[in-house]
């Protein structure tokens, strides 16, 4: 019995040590690295720590699993191998390249003390080899308590062994159907996702679709009315086109009755200039004085009924027996004949000038 | 600033908008007058005396202008009203009779001056104004002068053209037949130029020819055969006093003055053919401008006295030639018909009046120097003698009426044609005076 209990206590105090010695090589490792390495490893750890954290409490997600038969309770944490292998990974570089540089360090430092240690080896060797012939001597009567005590233990440990393979196959159990579940899990998350992916792209399509049809729309509606601005456009010159076609008939009718009637006109007017001529000529006795080439120009404003309303030299002759004559004789008619029409009258009657002139046949 | 350059914008459309409708005025040329003569009326003047008017001064104004054939003189009888004054003119009363002009006047007579006072007005009916006025006086004697001077002032005012009413006209005439073996008895005379109040210069049994007067109008040159052979003789109308100038042997003829009355121009043959010779008054000098075979005669001097016309036969026929006197190379004139002789310039120096022969018969024509435009103006038979009154306005020539000689006015465009009344038988060779004042 003191055997096993030994053993444990060994156990306990090798597993102690190790631990010991394990914390003390990272403490020792920890403070060996520099400042910066130590604060840029804890901000990793934190991330890290963060980003699975994040990751675990985001992906949570509660999805309709049917009960399978005979459920068991597991308490366990859903952690993304992929993930733990990118930390570890990334872990792992880290270290090695921290290993990298703290064996580089140490590589120096053993290098020197691998000097000193040969000394010392060479010391220690003569003291070792009195040492393991002691130590012979106490490991041959310890291998024979070992020897109990490890088949004791070897017993016992198989026995645990046993029990160990039994929870480990249970335990593999348990985690093929976690993985069988985690898969399951995952499957129908991918399934999931992807019917949400198809879902998405069903729906950006079809909002593409409507998009298109919308814009299409847009642009046919545009094209409409351009082709309707076009059209209002064209039908606008149309429009404008006739108008001036009509305007230009119209215009050319005016102009050819306005010819007509200045024709009328002038004919009506070299009538009564006619008529007037006549009159005067009678009236007019040119003095026998009158001279070559002598000419009075008088101004006449008359009454719409041909009555003489003034009448005065506008160019005298130069002779005053000439102008006179002309103007008594101006003076002489009561009555000029005059249209009837008002507007010619207005125009050309209403005031006009007489010229006298003496020409020598 | 701005509001001026806008009004002188507004000012300048104006005025190039009156302009514009100055420019398209109507505009009736007349360049032809009316061939009827001036109506004019010529009111009875008023006696202002007590005693009556010896001389009818309306008539004989009536008289003068009527017979320059440019006015008509309206009939005292159709008449409506008969003014003495301005005031009494009522201008519608002579539009409704359409008269241009309207004369009136008053005579009074005065004891103590023993002359006659003829205030007159002459009006412009259509214009309805006076156009002259004048207060004129003289004796008894004196009246047809201040009616003719009245009519001088009227036709002036109306034609441009100075009267030739006081004008005198002088020329010969025959009293006897030499186939009633009476005595003959020739006669050059000198009367106003309406024929009235004639009196005689000269009275001989022997011809007179060709008078003519000084420009002055106070001597009268002649030919007489008193001698028994022609000679040219001046005489001084007033006195009477003559002046033998010419009596070369031959032919001694056709005296005409000078513009400046200092030279004569003569027809002598006493170089064997009739030629014109230049005598100079004062010193008797003759100077000859012709030198030809054929007859030249009639010479007649130009206004301007630079030259003369006359009657050449050089071509075969009568016909008239002109010559300047400081070349003295003579230009043929006349080329219609094969009479053309005694040809006289107008006043103006523009026009010759001439006796030209068409089919037969002896006329006055004219011609224009300017143009060659030839007009015959008479048409009796046997037209001589032509002499212009000094305003170119009528023409004086002696001619057939029955077989007595008369002298004929016309007007120089035809359009008045009157015999003037004679004492006496034929009267032949009238020579119308320059102006006398």
């Amino acid at each position: 019995m003191s055997d096993p209990k030994a053993k444990q206590q060994t156990a306990g105090q090798s597993k102690i040590k190790a631990t010991q010695a394990a914390k003390n090589l990272v403490q020792k490792s920890w403070y060996k690295l520099d400042k910066s390495y130590r604060r840029s490893i804890i901000y990793t750890s934190l991330l890290h720590g963060m980003v699975v954290l994040a990751l675990t409490v985001g992906w949570q997600s509660k999805p309709e699993v049917k009960p399978i038969a005979m459920p068991r309770h597991i308490n366990a944490t859903v952690i993304d191998a992929s993930t733990i292998d990118t930390l570890n990974k990334k872990k792992l570089e880290q270290e090695k390249k921290k290993k990298a540089a703290v064996d580089k360090k140490k590589k120096a430092a053993e290098k020197k003390k691998r000097d000193a240690k040969k000394k010392r080896d060479a010391r220690k060797k003569k003291e070792l080899k009195r040492k393991q012939a002691e130590k012979k001597k106490k490991a041959e009567a310890k291998k024979k308590a070992l020897a109990k005590k490890k088949a004791a233990e070897k017993k016992k440990a198989d026995t645990q062994k046993k029990a160990l393979i039994k929870k480990e196959k249970e335990k593999e159990k348990e985690r093929a159907k976690k993985k069988k579940d985690e898969q399951k899990k995952r499957d129908e998350k991918k399934r999931l996702d992807e019917k949400k992916r198809l879902d998405e792209k069903k729906k950006a399509s079809e909002k593409k679709r409507l998009d298109e049809l919308k814009r299409l729309k847009q642009e046919q509606q545009l094209q409409d009315m351009m082709l309707k601005a076009e059209n209002d456009e064209r039908l606008e010159r149309e429009a404008e086109r006739l108008q001036e076609q009509n305007r230009i008939e119209q215009e050319t009718l005016r102009q050819a009755q306005i010819k007509a009637d200045r024709v009328a006109e002038m004919n009506e007017v070299d009538r009564f200039i006619a008529l007037i001529r006549s009159k005067i000529t009678r009236s007019w006795h040119k003095p026998q004085g009158a001279k070559n080439g002598q000419t009075v120009v008088l101004r006449l404003n008359l009454f719409p009924t041909g009555e003489l309303s003034n009448a005065s030299i506008i160019k005298g002759s130069g002779d005053s027996v000439f102008d006179r004559s002309a103007l008594s004789a101006a003076k002489s008619i009561s009555r000029y004949p005059v249209p009837s029409d008002n507007n010619i009258f207005e125009k050309h009657f209403r005031q006009f000038s007489m010229s006298f002139s003496h020409q020598e046949d | 600033m701005q509001k001026n350059i806008v009004l002188t914008y507004i000012l300048s459309a104006v005025l190039l908008l009156t302009s514009r409708v100055s420019i398209a005025e109507l505009m009736i040329e007349i360049t032809q007058g009316s061939d009827s003569a001036v109506p004019i009326a010529i009111v009875p003047f008023t006696n202002k005396s007590a005693g009556a008017i010896p001389e009818n001064i309306n008539k004989i104004i009536s008289g003068d202008l009527q017979r320059s054939g440019e006015f008509e003189p309206l009939p005292t009888n159709r008449m409506l009203s008969l003014p003495s004054s301005a005031k009494a003119v009522y201008y519608r009363d002579w539009r409704l009779l359409k008269q241009n002009y309207l004369l009136i006047g008053s005579v009074e007579y005065s004891k103590y001056t023993k002359s006659y006072k003829i205030q007159y007005e002459l009006f412009d009916v259509n214009q309805q104004q006076r156009i002259i006025g004048e207060e004129v006086s003289g004796g008894e004697k004196s009246l047809r002068d201040l009616a003719h001077h009245i009519s001088d002032a009227v036709y002036e005012a109306v034609t441009g053209v100075r009267g030739a009413f006081s004008t005198k006209i002088a020329y010969i005439t025959l009293q006897g037949s030499p186939a009633a073996k009476a005595k003959l008895e020739y006669r050059l005379q000198v009367a106003d130029a309406d024929g009235r109040r004639s009196f005689t210069l000269l009275k001989t049994s022997e011809p007179i020819i060709s008078p003519s007067w000084s420009p002055d109008g106070k001597k009268l040159a002649y030919v007489s055969f008193e001698s028994g052979r022609p000679a040219i003789y001046t005489q001084v109308i007033k006195s009477g006093r003559r002046t033998l100038v010419s009596s070369f042997k031959g032919l001694n003829g056709a005296p005409a003055w000078s513009p400046d009355g200092k030279k004569l121009a003569l027809t002598l043959s006493k170089d064997g053919n009739a030629e014109i010779y230049r005598l100079d008054l004062a010193t008797k000098k003759l100077e000859r401008y012709t030198r030809h075979y054929g007859i030249d005669t009639e010479a007649s001097w130009s206004p301007d006295g630079h030259s003369v016309v006359f009657t050449s036969d050089r071509s075969g026929s009568p016909q008239v030639y002109r010559m300047n006197i400081y070349d003295l190379e003579p230009e043929r004139l006349t080329f219609e018909g094969r009479y053309n002789a005694r040809p006289r310039f107008s006043e103006d120096g523009d026009s010759l009046f001439f006796v030209h022969q068409s089919n037969g018969s002896f006329n006055i024509a004219t011609m224009n120097l300017k143009t060659g435009n030839q007009i015959t103006l008479t048409e009796t038979p046997l037209d001589e003698s032509p002499s212009l009154a000094p305003n170119d306005r009528m023409l004086i020539y002696s001619t057939q009426r029955g077989r007595k000689g008369v002298l004929a006015v016309v007007s120089v465009d035809g359009r008045s044609k009157y015999f003037l009344p004679s004492a006496f038988g034929d009267v032949r060779e009238p020579a119308w005076s320059p102006f006398l004042r």
